[in-house]
């Protein structure tokens, strides 16, 4: 596969700029690069899903037309397994397979033992030893990536993008993976293996090429290189000189509508205060070593790693959304009843959810009903209520809709989804701050945000802090950790391995710490 | 894309804001309208039998179970659950009310409590089903539903319970105060109190979030479970007042109540759905819809019309108001 001079404007933003790539046979090449360097366009555009201004793909030799997808562009020998595979979970692997490679057929009819035969051949043929007729949903997962790969390859692909396949793994499972797919290299297959994980592609990958801002920074033997060449390809170099002291408050305020010092970091200075959130030996996932640390009043502590790190898991058993293993939460010395998040939120523990449009908001109800879904009303004469005075409850939301500066300005009774990803963030976490909680908790919170309404979550966590709460925010931005948190938590693989604070806690710092280097 | 909104001029911003509201009133009060015509122009060909007191309260008389029944049924589908057990619950209330009072010599309101007691049981488990065992409401409830119209032929032999009710008992339902019917108040009453409890209660609102996006209520912090119950139930005794209510107009029981009264019951639920508060199920629109199918299937019989058309109309009626409703409702939102 050969990938010549790609470039890709969306409106006026260049996402890919002159990309080049090839893949030879039998070989395996690493594609990285952080989230927005254009890892996933140039993949869509591989895969025929977005168009490119210019350049040309190449497959086997032949030219592959814009907009060839699916089974045309398997048929030229070009596939793609995605991290969710694209398995019928209780279909057997040799249907699977079949779906696109064809039922063998008797007498017009389906053929089940041609077909199970026909399965078992394709993954013989990767060394994978599977049960043809077992069902997808009995297999391992490494097994179930392989079956995907069985696929694509009977139906003649020859170059196979795996894309983040490993990234939901448990190691035992990554490394066995890594095995197969090394093998079957011997078949002449290559592979595009893209993937956060820069641990997994020593002894794996032939080479790796990374992509930053849309561009080619680096393609390389992996034999030439170590860890800290690549992540220092990777993170952009620009983030040094931003994020770095005072300069960098001054630029991160530039972006606020606030003018007044950063209170969280002031908060901190003027001494230790109460603990608020005890997390002691916090187990979200059947691997990795628990988690334990503390979160102060005033006090912004950023969970972040790469995406799989497992900091989003620890937001979400936080808001309630999620039983842990095992492991102990306490709020103010109270228990957290884990599991509950409406015994959660009657604690005073807010939560904005990561993925808003399914877990934040109600589209179809109102700004005001969504700022009032629940009875709860906080502490004082706004507390729970039976009933709803509209009037009342109208003036309230209009108030809290112009706090945040909603638009378009108007009436507080449109329904939701007549605004933008940002604006309904900004209910969201008006929301949750409404009853003046004593913990807040954001998965993510501007994921998918514009700049304007990503200032304004910024203010609102930031006036939230300044009158006591506490909080505690996951995320795989580094900028927005090192603008808006106290303290960062690193986690790689389920675990806190880096705790950054003070002048150490920068956007290249963090990402450095994300992809396991040592600072 | 929010600044260019704002930037706009103030003269085109004002004309589409009055096409939206234009078009909101259209989609509110739609079906008032339909029922307004359709009043107008059977009283214009029919003046002598249609435009009379008489017809009106016979209207309210025959359609008092109905829409008492649609109510309950608008009260899962609130929280996103369908109950198509509620029509064989009249069914029960019928013959628990009826053979209570008949057979059992029990005072009418002792009879009329254990039936709604009954209903409520019946509720709790259907909620139960739902939110514990964690069933697809529709098939749970056909489950319930089938059920208990067994219990009601086992109870009843299967046959029809009839006798001399209490006056006091049929004089709930046949009487008029200053010509308006008791059973229209019935209907009007228990309209309110389900449009307060979803409309200016905590309660309600938590109901409608569960049934728009339960992920996110949950989430917010809503009992989720706890509301849906409490939906079942409230719809079982609404079933079950039904039912006490067709005994007084009726005075007796029939065994075999259900798909008859279940399928008009949903058609003005849906119906309902499209206008006051278009795209939620409310009760005011449901009472709206209910007039809406009995106004026009009335006229149509003054005509000879044969009483299959009541079904015709009925199916008719609904699917041409929800391809409407969802039709306006993906043009509003591109």
């Amino acid at each position: 596969m050969k990938v010549e001079g790609l470039t890709h404007s969306y409106g006026p933003v260049r996402v890919l700029e002159d990309v080049s790539f090839d893949l030879r046979p039998g070989e395996i090449h690493a594609l990285l690069g952080a989230n927005g360097a254009g890892k996933s366009t140039l993949i869509k555009a591989l895969a025929g899903l977005v168009s490119y201004d210019s350049g040309s793909i190449d497959v086997c030799g032949q030219h592959v037309p814009r907009h060839t997808t699916g089974h045309a562009l398997n048929q030229m020998g070009l596939a793609f397994v995605h991290q969710d595979l694209g398995l019928i979970e209780e279909m057997t692997v040799a249907e699977n397979i079949a779906l696109e490679a064809g039922y063998a057929h008797k007498w017009g009819l389906i053929d089940f033992r041609g077909t199970a035969l026909a399965g078992r051949k394709a993954t013989i043929e990767l060394g994978l030893d599977v049960d043809p007729n077992a069902p997808v949903a009995s297999l391992e997962q490494d097994e179930k990536v392989m079956v995907a790969v069985a696929r694509a390859f009977s139906l003649n692909a020859r170059a196979l993008v795996l894309d983040e396949v490993s990234s939901s793994l448990p190691s035992p499972e990554v490394t066995r993976l890594l095995g197969t797919i090394k093998k079957t290299t011997a078949l002449g297959l290559g592979y595009v293996y893209v993937t956060h994980r820069l641990d997994e592609l020593f002894g794996f990958a032939d080479r790796v090429t990374v992509l930053r801002d849309g561009r080619v920074v680096l393609t390389s033997a992996m034999a030439d290189l170590d860890k800290a060449k690549i992540v220092e390809a990777i993170i952009e170099p620009r983030a040094d000189p931003h994020t770095d002291g005072g300069a960098v408050m001054a630029t991160g305020w530039s972006e606020d509508d606030s003018v007044s010092p950063h209170p969280s970091h002031a908060a901190v200075s003027s001494g230790p205060r109460e603990v608020v959130l005890e997390v002691t030996d916090l187990d979200v996932r059947h691997h990795g070593a628990p988690v334990s640390f503390e979160v102060r009043a005033g006090e912004v502590v950023a969970l972040c790693g790469l995406i799989g790190c497992g900091a989003k898991e620890v937001a979400r058993v936080l808001g309630g959304d999620l039983h842990p293993v095992s492991g102990t939460v306490a709020l103010k010395s109270v228990p957290l009843p884990l599991g509950n998040p409406a015994a959660i939120r009657d604690t005073g523990c807010s939560y904005v959810p990561g993925d808003r449009q399914g877990e934040g908001v109600v589209g179809q109800m109102s700004i005001r009903e969504n700022l009032f879904v629940t009875r709860r009303g906080g502490q004082g004469r706004r507390g729970n209520q039976v009933f709803r005075l509209p009037g009342a409850e109208r003036a309230f939301a209009q108030e809290l809709a112009d706090s945040v500066t909603l638009r378009p300005a108007g009436s507080v009774e449109r329904p939701m989804l007549t605004l933008s990803g940002g604006n309904q963030q900004k209910v969201v976490c008006a929301r949750a701050l409404r009853t003046s909680p004593r913990l807040l908790v954001l998965d993510d919170p501007t994921a998918g945000v514009d700049i304007g309404s990503r200032a304004q979550v910024h203010k609102l966590v930031r006036d939230a802090v300044a009158e006591g709460t506490a909080v505690v925010f996951a995320s795989t931005d580094y900028d927005e950790v090192a603008h808006l948190a106290d303290r960062a938590l690193v986690m790689v693989g389920g675990t806190i391995t880096a705790e950054l604070t003070g002048q150490q806690l920068t956007a290249s710092n963090v990402a450095r710490a994300s992809y396991g280097e040592e600072l | 894309m929010t600044t260019t909104h704002d930037q706009q001029a103030p003269v085109a911003r004002d004309r589409a804001a009055r096409q939206v509201s234009f078009r909101n009133l259209v989609s509110r009060y739609g079906l008032i309208g339909v029922l307004v015509i359709e009043i107008a122009v059977f009283a214009y060909l029919k003046p002598d039998t249609f435009f009379t007191l008489t017809q009106f309260q016979s209207i309210a008389l025959t359609q008092a179970v109905v829409a008492i029944l649609a109510l309950a049924a608008v009260l899962p589908l609130v929280v996103g659950q369908f109950d198509v057990s509620l029509a064989f619950q009249l069914g029960l209330s019928q013959a628990v009310c009826a053979k209570l009072i008949l057979e059992n010599g029990l005072p009418w309101p002792v009879a009329g409590l254990i039936a709604i007691g009954v209903g409520v049981l019946i509720g709790a488990f259907n909620g139960f089903l739902v939110c514990v065992i964690r069933l697809n409401s529709f098939i749970a409830t056909l489950g319930t539903g089938t059920l208990v119209l067994g219990i009601t032929g086992w109870y009843t032999g299967n046959l029809q319970v009839t006798g001399q009710l209490p006056t006091t008992f049929t004089d709930l339902t046949r009487r008029t105060v200053s010509n308006v019917p008791l059973t229209m108040v019935y209907v009007l009453v228990l309209m309110l109190v389900l449009w307060i409890a979803f409309e200016y209660t905590s309660w309600g609102r938590e109901a409608h979030a569960t049934g728009a996006n339960p992920r996110a209520a949950y989430l917010a912090g809503v009992r989720v479970d706890r509301v849906t119950w409490t939906c079942f139930i409230g719809a079982g005794a609404f079933a079950a007042f039904s039912g006490i209510v067709s005994v007084s107009i009726l005075g007796a029981s029939s065994p075999s109540v259900g798909l008859g009264e279940l399928l008009p019951a949903y058609a003005a639920a849906f119906l309902g759905a499209t206008c006051i508060r278009p795209g939620r199920f409310n009760s005011i629109g449901t009472v709206i819809a209910i007039l809406v199918l009995a106004v026009g299937i009335t006229g149509l019989q003054l005509y000879g019309a044969q009483p299959y058309v009541r079904d015709l109309f009925n199916g008719a009626a609904l699917l041409i108001a929800i391809t409407f409703a969802a039709l306006t409702s993906r043009r509003a939102r591109t």
